[in-house]
């Protein structure tokens, strides 16, 4: 049932409060770089080749970690690599919401648990070992949501066309394939030297700059 | 080109190892000038410099001009490294000039600094994408510090004039000029994370997760980022000063 597993994680119907956040778009938009289809593929590909090669690695370390690892050095290798204190607000949010799903659904390292809200990846990761997935399911589910979740907000805020969208999510998912495939290689290092230096550190200076921007807005749509 | 060099001060002295094309000059009591005393950083070129701030002594360096990277004869980047350790009760100044990173060049940086949980860091960079009128190469630069054995910051600026991904709405946003300003160590301010935009300089303040905050900025000139870094460093121990009064 390994599949339907990686599937359910997929899923944005799974009830762990990721429609509340927009993977950076809604601060993109109202900062006006962002308002067409083709602007939306250019940030899809800036994603591609800045935030998600960190996720993806992170999520396929959790992946592959024991259940007593130090989950607490992974978690705070990855606070290093956002500098913005709303962006880590965020994925700490939608960490402890996944954990609170995920944690009825399968067994989950006591160590991550114990972490609170640990960061988002790394949950994603300990849940798809759970449900019996491999790293590259783990990497891929990453890519994946960074991805569905700007497509998803950028139709709700634009208006964009959903048939345009889905073609620019599909286009940019060979790119998101090979980012996934790459992580999942630092992760195997990073674990096997038990080092979080060997995972990816890129941060977009204009996604932490706008991140900030959107988290001293009184008005927004979207938590993040 | 390979350079490795080293600087060490203590208090009351200071002892340095030049290697071409690095080159170190002292130009006051406890400050140092980088030298370039050849031309580049050029692609293939393997620079490093080695840093110690021994217990209790202050170090500040800055650059005598701005280091310009070219491309080289071979597809290899220019590649620049600092390795530095703060001890306790020290200080460390880091302000060199901008980078330039011409049109083909790939220049990559990583500075490393090991903080004593009672030492002190400044540290600035600022990279412009291009001389006038040329889109600009490719720049990595990873920054990693730590403060007392724990991690505090360890990202990876990664931009390109001539890639409409990175330099577009999840990049840098079509701004030529980055500028950082990283504040580490003992007797910080408390700090609220704020943003301030214009249609040609966004900047923003971020506490980090330990004793530190980071000062980014993105602009259309050097000029700009520069005043930008500064005006924000201002409002964080302006309200430190109201906050310590009232």
């Amino acid at each position: 049932m390994t599949a339907l597993a990686v599937l359910l994680l997929a899923d944005s119907r799974l009830p762990n409060g990721g429609h509340a956040h927009s993977g950076g778009v809604e601060t993109t938009v109202a900062a006006g770089f962002l308002s067409t289809v083709d602007d939306l593929e250019l940030f899809l590909r800036g994603r591609l080749c800045t935030t998600a090669p960190v996720l993806a690695g992170f999520a396929a370390v959790a992946c592959l970690l024991d259940d007593d690892a130090d989950w607490r050095r992974w978690d705070r290798a990855l606070s290093a690599r956002i500098p913005s204190a709303a962006l880590r607000t965020a994925s700490r949010l939608q960490g402890g919401a996944l954990l609170r799903t995920v944690a009825g659904m399968w067994p989950v390292p006591a160590g991550l648990r114990q972490l609170g809200r640990p960061h988002q990846p790394l949950v994603l990761g300990a849940a798809t070992s759970a449900g019996g997935g491999s790293a590259l399911d783990a990497a891929g589910l990453a890519v994946h949501h960074l991805l569905g979740g700007a497509c998803s907000a950028a139709i709700r805020l634009l208006g964009l066309d959903p048939l345009a969208v889905a073609a620019v999510q599909a286009a940019v998912g060979g790119p998101g394939a090979e980012i996934a495939r790459q992580a999942v290689l630092a992760a195997e290092i990073a674990v096997t030297s038990d080092d979080p230096s060997a995972l990816a550190a890129v941060s977009a200076p204009l996604t932490e700059l706008l991140a900030a921007e959107h988290a001293q807005q009184e008005v927004t749509l979207f938590a993040s | 080109m390979k350079a490795l060099a080293g600087l060490d001060v203590e208090r009351g002295r200071t002892r340095w190892r030049d290697c071409a094309p690095i080159a170190l000059r002292p130009t006051g009591p406890g400050r140092m000038h980088l030298v370039q005393a050849a031309g580049g950083p050029l692609g293939g070129d393997e620079l490093r410099l080695d840093v110690r701030v021994g217990p209790g002594a202050d170090l500040a360096v800055r650059s005598a001009a701005a280091t310009v990277a070219q491309p080289g004869p071979g597809p290899e980047p220019a590649s620049w490294q600092l390795s530095a350790t703060v001890a306790a009760g020290a200080d460390l100044d880091w302000r060199p000039e901008p980078t330039v990173v011409c049109a083909g060049a790939d220049y990559r940086s990583h500075l490393r600094v090991d903080l004593d949980s009672t030492a002190w860091l400044v540290l600035r960079e600022q990279v412009l994408l291009g001389r006038v009128g040329e889109p600009g190469g490719r720049y990595r630069g990873r920054l990693t510090v730590t403060v007392g054995g724990e991690l505090l910051m360890d990202t990876e600026t990664v931009l390109d004039g001539a890639d409409p991904a990175l330099s577009g709405p999840a990049g840098s946003g079509g701004f030529r000029v980055f500028g950082s300003l990283l504040v580490a160590g003992r007797d910080l301010p408390a700090v609220a994370e704020r943003a301030d935009r214009t249609p040609t300089l966004i900047s923003a303040v971020l506490p980090l997760d330990g004793p530190g905050y980071l000062i980014l900025a993105l602009g259309r000139t050097s000029a700009l980022v520069s005043a930008g870094l500064a005006a924000e460093a201002d409002r964080v121990t302006t309200a430190a000063g109201i906050a310590a009064r009232g």
